[in-house]
């Protein structure tokens, strides 16, 4: 489980003017349970998991994994964690199975777990032959498999994907909606951010809708669906974001 | 930092290093190829070059004022042809003559007379083979006057020291080691310098800067380690690239060197070189393991120094506007150390890049003391710490994450162009301070030795305070949050009203 309690990033501009980014974003993600972040595009989405993901740090706030504190012990907090951004990319002159090994160890795993793991990974996401290959010379498509798997190498409790689909083909994004679906099935917190609403009616089974750095609201599609006085996920955010952008 | 996690980014980026085909070519293969190539392409020009100037003879013509003795003093002088010229000065620019001696109408009368004959030797400077010409024939005529000298001496029954009544030799007190060394350590330490600072740099930028520009920083932030282990492993990672780098450069110019003088050995005798070959083996070995030592604490804080200035960088065009000050950052002390002769005492020990320049001087001269060895060694690692440190600092700063903008705000069209703001950007920051400085050197310094009062009013008044606010009004930045000018509390009123009657000191 996760909890995010009061998370709020201020940035001081090189113009000198203070910027929030998020301002107290609290929510709760159970294991085995989907959270979809909705958002228009700067709407603080990606700040918000960076902090999750402890890319960077709150200023004020912090994270609660079980049952541990991120601003009393981050390094533990971390171990948990699986991040995966459109700015998560892979290094282009390792193959494979040495990406997995690097970040492997990054995790404090041991060549056996890693080598088991990586096994076991090449296995399910079915990137077996393409494990000796160099990252540079693999398709979008095996490198987000890769990409996945770098992820879920540790096997973090909670996994934070920041639009894991855009720019995939439909195969592909078939796939990481799969592992996704799997996460959830093995017990894992997932929080999902994304454009497409398809996926998130697929995959979520609680959303928050963001705007302007601030959690507008947070439930169950059918809760969104009573706020808002709408029947789908796209008039429910269209309704959230025409609220959000009144004065 | 946590030392096995540093070994395994280092063991990656080494891994990653050794497959990116542009940072073998100029870390590795081309420091092997280029010295032994440039020594095979251009050593045997020089060495032709240099016979055919040492072997053709020396072109030369008399003016128009020209004596049959003359003519014939030259006749005298070995591998010299002389050459009649209607425009002798003409043929010497145009190369077709060397040497154009000139001398007067009188000659003959002049010797006559026991008087003296006055010669004018014109040549070319920006040739060589005018040059060398002009410095044959004045050896040879200065034999020639020898010869005159003695015969003149003894038309007058005088013995030959009766035209030399004093002769003048000067003795160096100092070994030639020394003399050779204390210069040659100069050469050898800004070239070493050279070195690490070309090796480290595209390294720097690749380990820092080339991972946002990949998009796997965030993938590498996203993982439980330590931004001080990143930092960590990416510096021994740079550090042992840069270190490899700089040995095989020095190796391929040491055995470039001896292939260079084999293939010279009979054309130049060289009595101070050969001070150095008659070293013995041992003080040879000391010399070079002292230097390799002393290369290490050097190599780590030009690393260090490096990587602190391309981790800030966005982009490689961003690291090289970083990189290239710091470049030339070190080669002030080189310039300094070069330009006034310094030696390594008290203060220069601590002063980095001119106290290791000062280090390899007097190691090759054999005049350094362990004490001096170790203040130098410690003084760069206590630098290199301090840059890692900051480096560090700055890595851990979300700005490596986030970026802003920095640059000058400017439009071609007009100032409503620009965004109003509260504070200005650090380029027009720096702008504003380089143009400060120079016209405080160029505008107050002149103004105030013509007028000191007018000259203080306008430096204060135009210079400090009217330039940032013309600035600042021009790219639309709020000047009293720039300046940080706010309204005084009404508790701090009584005090700043107190301040005009204060005691004058």
């Amino acid at each position: 489980m996760i909890e995010a309690v009061g998370l709020t990033k201020t940035f001081t501009t090189f113009r000198g003017k203070t910027v929030t980014a998020v301002s107290s974003a609290s929510f709760r993600v159970q294991p085995g349970e989907v959270f979809g972040l909705l958002g228009p595009n700067g709407a603080g989405k990606t700040t918000l998991l960076r902090m999750l993901g402890h890319i960077i740090v709150p200023t004020s706030g912090y994270c609660v994994i079980k049952g541990v504190r991120s601003d009393q012990a981050l390094d533990e907090i971390r171990r948990h964690i699986g991040f995966h951004s459109g700015n998560t990319k892979l290094y282009g002159r390792l193959t494979a199975r040495e990406t997995l090994r690097y970040f492997g160890q990054l995790s404090g795993m041991s060549t056996a777990d890693i080598d088991a793991r990586t096994k076991e990974l090449a296995h399910t996401l079915a990137f077996e032959d393409l494990l000796d290959r160099r990252c540079d010379t693999l398709s979008t498509g095996q490198l987000q498999k890769v990409s996945i798997a770098r992820v879920i190498l540790h096997d973090p409790q909670v996994l934070i994907l920041d639009e894991p689909t855009l720019g995939l083909d439909i195969l592909t994004s078939q796939a990481v909606l799969k592992f996704i679906t799997d996460a959830r099935a093995r017990g894992r917190a997932v929080i999902l951010s994304t454009h497409y609403l398809t996926e998130a009616e697929i995959l979520c089974d609680r959303i928050g809708f963001i705007h302007a750095g601030k959690i507008m609201a947070e439930g169950t599609r059918q809760e969104l669906y009573a706020q808002t006085g709408t029947q789908n996920l796209n008039d429910a955010f269209m309704a959230l974001a025409g609220q959000g952008a009144q004065p | 930092m946590n030392l096995q996690t540093a070994l395994v980014v280092l063991r990656k980026e080494l891994l990653d290093i050794v497959r990116d085909h542009r940072a073998l070519m100029f870390g590795l293969i081309l420091p092997l190829l280029m010295y032994p190539l440039l020594a095979v392409m251009i050593g045997p020009l020089t060495i032709v070059r240099h016979g055919k100037m040492m072997t053709e003879p020396v072109r030369v013509a008399i003016t128009e004022n020209s004596v049959p003795e003359v003519r014939s003093w030259l006749e005298k002088v070995p591998n010299v042809k002389v050459i009649d010229s209607s425009d002798p000065t003409g043929d010497v620019v145009a190369d077709r003559l060397d040497v154009v001696v000139a001398c007067e109408d009188d000659v003959q009368a002049k010797l006559d007379r026991h008087e003296t004959v006055h010669l004018t030797l014109s040549y070319d400077p920006a040739r060589m083979a005018s040059l060398y010409g002009m410095q044959r024939v004045r050896d040879g005529l200065d034999k020639l006057e020898a010869e005159l000298l003695q015969i003149r001496l003894a038309d007058a029954n005088l013995n030959t020291e009766f035209g030399t009544p004093i002769t003048i030799s000067a003795h160096s007190v100092s070994p030639p080691r020394k003399v050779i060394g204390l210069k040659a350590g100069i050469v050898l330490a800004a070239l070493i310098i050279m070195m690490i600072t070309l090796s480290a740099t595209y390294p720097a930028m690749d380990l820092t800067v080339g991972e946002k520009v990949r998009g796997t920083f965030e993938t590498l932030l996203s993982t439980p380690i330590s931004k001080a282990d990143i930092i960590g492993g990416k510096f021994l990672a740079l550090l042992a690239v840069t270190l490899t780098s700089v040995i095989l450069n020095i190796a391929s110019i040491v055995g470039t060197g001896f292939l260079f003088m084999y293939l010279i050995k009979d054309q130049v005798p060289s009595d101070t070189l050969s001070q150095f070959v008659t070293l013995s083996p041992a003080t040879i070995a000391s010399m070079l393991l002292l230097l390799t030592v002393a290369l290490v604490p050097l190599t780590f804080m030009i690393c260090a120094a490096m990587m602190t200035a391309a981790v800030l960088a966005r982009d490689y065009k961003d690291a090289n506007y970083s990189l290239t000050p710091a470049i030339l950052l070190f080669c002030w002390p080189l310039a300094v150390g070069i330009l006034f002769e310094l030696e390594l005492d008290a203060i220069t020990q601590f002063v980095p890049i001119l106290n290791t320049t000062l280090l390899f001087s007097a190691l090759l001269a054999g005049e350094w003391t362990l004490q001096s060895f170790f203040i130098v060694c410690l003084t760069n690692l206590v630098f290199a710490a301090f840059a890692l440190a900051l480096t560090i600092r700055i890595f851990n700063s979300e700005d490596v994450v986030l970026s802003e903008e920095r640059g000058i705000p400017f439009s071609f069209r007009s100032r409503s162009d620009l965004p109003s703001r509260d504070a200005p950007t650090v380029g027009l920051s720096l702008l504003l301070f380089a143009g400060a400085v120079l016209l405080m050197i160029y505008g107050a310094l002149p103004l105030q030795s013509w007028r000191m009062l007018p000259g203080l009013l306008i430096t204060e008044w135009l210079f400090i305070l009217g330039l940032p606010l013309f600035a600042l009004w021009l790219t639309k930045v709020n000047w009293r949050t720039a300046l940080s000018l706010y309204r005084p509390s009404f508790s701090s009123w009584p005090a700043l009203s107190s301040w005009p009657w204060r005691p004058f000191p």
